[in-house]
């Protein structure tokens, strides 16, 4: 295999191009697949993810392909990495983060991602901003639903 | 920065779902609680079988110690990780509030299957007992319809995923003859009621307080036959309906108040040392698992205690809760007490370790009863 031929183009949404090893492209099922099926050429076209955050995904990819591949690392560090990692995102970085792992299909960055989701999200108010979502309920609807779990809301 | 609007196209709405079950499934069971509050779709979809049973699975792989006391007028659940051996650093483990439930003078309580308990109480100003299915981790709690009883057991049906309480009941005629009489109440079909089932074993006394469930069988000790009477293992079959007798092996000590174990899905028993408990001075314990029920065999296990066992046990008089499911056996104090402190005995390594319980201090002397291997259940009653 020629040096080109390890290389791959990624182009995001916003037309933004990065090169990167084969091996770190195809931790991404969806990649992968595309490949597989030769319907691309060297330049993969990803219609559904933003350059800032394919840039935070290769970052990933590259650390994970990297540690799969000679294992100088523990999975102890790997562990402190993701940590780091997904710290000091904001809640919309997040959830585009979550949105482009599953497009991607990368199983163990959708894990991460949505595990930092759940560890940062605590309040109904976090999650109505956070995932935008609107609620329906009427108030007396609203009001018995809390009523019944009412528990959860003690401390 | 406000996030995008990903909710405003249609076509995405399917996708989101799928995505926000991936986040929702791992949040604590109290977070679950509150995000039914968000939205009629949260609400729907967390009340699904696929998320219940998403959960249940997760929460199966972080099996919990469930810690139940009664203080005052309030029946206390506590719940803590439960720590395998190959954890390490943990000595310390922080014990949680799980829910506070009001309860009369007296109450018995099952152990914990598939997440819930039975809770029996009786009223002393009334002399009636009431039993209630009650779940810990969401503070869900069903009452039952009255029933004359003096002992309510539940079991679990993996096959159909379906809770039963199986009541007994003394039944007085003329001067010194009783029998027993049995009745079935299935949980979650919107008709709670009990209904009477035929038991063909003779002679057959109280069930033992204690009855430990598992593969959708009830097991407890009985006293049959007699005079005089002896102790054997009823069975309970769960889907079935069915009873039968295990009987004991002739060296082996049963009793009322003799430790059922679940031992990697086969039935043990485990001597305690009678009322006394383990203390420094204990030097084995005996324990038997039973082979084969239908031939009524037993295998006899002895384990001799480990010589550390004397200084990591010191003045504790300790009894034995139970087997988790990474094979330790677990014991405890009866009373909960400042430090606490429970104990890890795993007899394939011979080592014996204790890890303190925090955040229990303002109930110290409380009688504790201690549950293992238990699991978040998140499907509503």
């Amino acid at each position: 295999m020629s040096k080109s031929e390890k290389k791959i183009v990624l182009k995001s949404l916003d037309n933004e191009a990065f090169e990167v090893e084969k091996a770190v492209a195809l931790q991404s099922q969806t990649i992968w697949v595309m490949c597989e099926d030769k319907c691309v050429g060297n330049e993969i076209p990803l219609e559904n993810v933003t350059g800032q955050i394919l840039a935070k995904v290769i970052d990933y990819c590259k650390k994970h392909a990297v540690v799969d591949g000679d294992g100088d690392e523990s999975s102890e560090e790997l562990k402190n990495w993701d940590t780091e990692f997904t710290k000091n995102m904001d809640q919309s970085t997040l959830f585009n983060m979550i949105l482009a792992a599953n497009y991607l299909n990368i199983k163990s960055l959708l894990n991460l991602t949505c595990q930092a989701v759940a560890d940062k999200t605590k309040t109904i108010d976090e999650f109505h901003t956070f995932l935008n979502i609107e609620n329906n309920f009427t108030p007396e609807e609203e009001a018995q639903i809390c009523q019944e779990n009412l528990w959860a809301f003690d401390d | 920065m406000k996030p995008r609007s990903p909710i405003s196209t249609d076509n995405s709405e399917t996708i989101l779902i799928d995505l926000i079950i991936e986040i929702l499934w791992r949040l604590p069971v109290k977070s679950i609680a509150r995000c039914r509050c968000v939205s009629k779709l949260w609400a729907s979809t967390l009340a699904s079988p696929y998320f219940t049973e998403l959960f249940m699975t997760r929460s199966c792989a972080r099996p919990k110690l469930l810690f139940s006391f009664r203080n005052h007028c309030e029946l206390v659940f506590f719940s803590s990780p439960q720590i395998r051996d190959q954890d390490e650093n943990s000595s310390l483990v922080t014990a949680n509030l799980y829910m506070k439930f009001p309860i009369d003078d007296f109450s018995d309580i099952s152990r914990p299957i598939h997440g819930l308990v039975c809770v029996t109480h009786l009223n002393i100003l009334t002399n009636e007992r009431v039993t209630v299915i009650c779940n810990p981790s969401t503070g869900q709690s069903l009452l039952l319809p009255k029933v004359v009883t003096v002992n309510s057991l539940l079991g679990f049906d993996p096959i159909d995923k379906q809770f039963k309480v199986l009541s007994t009941t003394k039944v007085i005629y003329r001067e010194d003859n009783s029998y027993l009489k049995h009745q079935v109440l299935t949980v979650g079909t919107g008709n709670l009621s009990w209904r009477m089932i035929e038991c063909s074993i003779s002679h057959h006394y109280y069930p033992s307080k204690d009855g430990i469930c598992t593969n959708g069988v009830l097991y407890y000790v009985s006293q049959l036959g007699g005079p005089p009477k002896v102790c054997a293992i009823v069975c309970f079959d769960v889907r079935s309906e069915n009873f039968s007798v295990i009987n004991r092996a002739e060296d082996m000590i049963l009793r009322m108040v003799s430790t059922l174990v679940n031992y990697m899905g086969k039935l043990g028993v485990l001597s305690n040392g009678g009322f006394e408990g383990l203390t420094r001075e204990s030097r084995s314990l005996e324990f038997w698992v039973l082979v084969d029920a239908e031939k009524h065999e037993w295998s006899k296990h002895k384990y001799v205690l480990p010589s550390s066992w004397k200084n990591v046990v010191a003045e504790a008089k300790i009894f034995i809760v139970g087997v988790t499911s990474a094979n330790e056996i677990v014991l405890s104090p009866r009373y909960l007490s400042n430090p606490f402190y429970v104990f890890y005995y795993n007899n394939e390594r011979n080592t014996i370790r204790r890890v303190e319980i925090h955040g229990m201090d303002a109930f110290k002397n409380c009688g504790v009863h201690i549950s293992l291997d238990h699991v978040e259940e998140v499907k509503l009653l």
